[in-house]
């Protein structure tokens, strides 16, 4: 079936349409995280966790929850928290709530996706994080 | 006509709001200390200079999916009943995607407004957290074991959560109008 170009291009503007409605935002995030990695140092993030095993726990998925990018990044500041103590449930609650729960890219998610389902994500996300890591800690410790 | 104009206006400074209230508070910051306004720039500069191959990768996908993909083969693929193919398919899709997640939030929403369920979308977005090119980054790390461990539970988790998700959205209103969100 040959396309016409004008089919081509009618689909072409609609798909940058709809990624022009979401740009506003999409900059304010870039924008955001930017500056939030200019004024908040990694080494900085350590001091933040305490010796309770389970409010680590929930610093580290908070913590992942709030930052964003490369998750290189996650794993490097994974190495200097776990050489700093903290626990492993805790770093990797880190690690996954990194990249599944998103609360700078909430304002994208939820203009996109819906308020609901990006709040309900979200939030079942941060939760889910915790259980993966307590459930993976749990089975690398039995094998 | 003048209201129309005022309303338009209105509109597009509630676009343009979150951004711009984003650049005054670092514009205050860099007039406080210009090195991190400096640093700002540069960062996002950066950013914005990684995410052009993937803005334009899913540009592409979008075009491609607008003409090929029709409403009834994404419901098929994707949708409601689609059953362990479309998770499955969910699944490796997640695996497989680069890039900020917002960058993949518009073509999720419109392939939601085709018929892929909420819950095969929630599936996507958590086996984002899946990076099969950084394995090696992960390995310098953490042992083997728990590498392929916490794969593995990712993806039975994300099942889950699909299967909570899918369980409340699948069953009410789908996105309506893509960047709204007013039916939620």
């Amino acid at each position: 079936m040959k396309l016409k170009f004008e089919e081509w291009k009618q689909s072409f503007k609609q798909s940058m349409k709809g990624f022009y409605k979401a740009m506003p935002v999409i900059i304010g995030i870039i924008f955001l995280l930017s500056f939030l990695k200019t004024i908040i140092p990694s080494s900085a993030l350590v001091t933040l966790f305490s010796q309770h095993y389970i409010t680590n726990t929930l610093i580290g998925s908070t913590l992942g929850s709030v930052m964003a990018g490369n998750p290189i990044t996650s794993y490097i500041i994974s190495g200097e928290l776990l050489e700093h103590g903290v626990s492993l449930v805790a770093v990797t609650a880190f690690i996954v709530s990194w990249t599944t729960v998103g609360i700078i890219q909430y304002p994208a998610e939820r203009k996109i996706l819906g308020k609901r389902f990006a709040l309900y994500r979200n939030i079942t996300s941060f939760l889910c994080s915790i259980l993966s890591a307590i459930i993976t800690v749990v089975v690398v410790g039995a094998l | 006509m003048k209201k129309h104009n005022s309303r338009q206006g209105l509109r597009i400074l509630k676009q343009w709001a979150f951004p711009l209230i984003t650049l005054i508070i670092i514009g205050i910051t860099t007039i406080l200390s210009p090195d991190i306004g400096h640093s700002t720039v540069k960062k996002a500069g950066n950013i914005l200079l990684t995410l052009l191959p993937i803005f334009i990768l899913v540009i592409v996908i979008m075009t491609l999916s607008r003409i090929f993909l029709s409403g009834p083969k994404v419901k098929k693929q994707l949708g409601r009943e689609s059953g362990l193919k479309g998770t499955l398919l969910s699944v490796g899709a997640g695996i497989i995607s680069t890039g900020a997640i917002y960058m993949w939030y518009p073509l999720l929403a419109e392939l939601q407004q085709k018929g892929m369920s909420w819950k095969n979308i929630t599936i996507f977005l958590y086996n984002r957290s899946i990076k099969l090119q950084l394995l090696p980054v992960m390995l310098v790390y953490f042992s083997t074991t728990f590498v392929i461990t916490l794969l593995i539970v990712t993806i039975i988790i994300s099942f889950i959560q699909g299967s909570v998700l899918g369980y409340i959205f699948d069953k009410s209103n789908p996105i309506t109008t893509t960047t709204q969100g007013k039916n939620q």
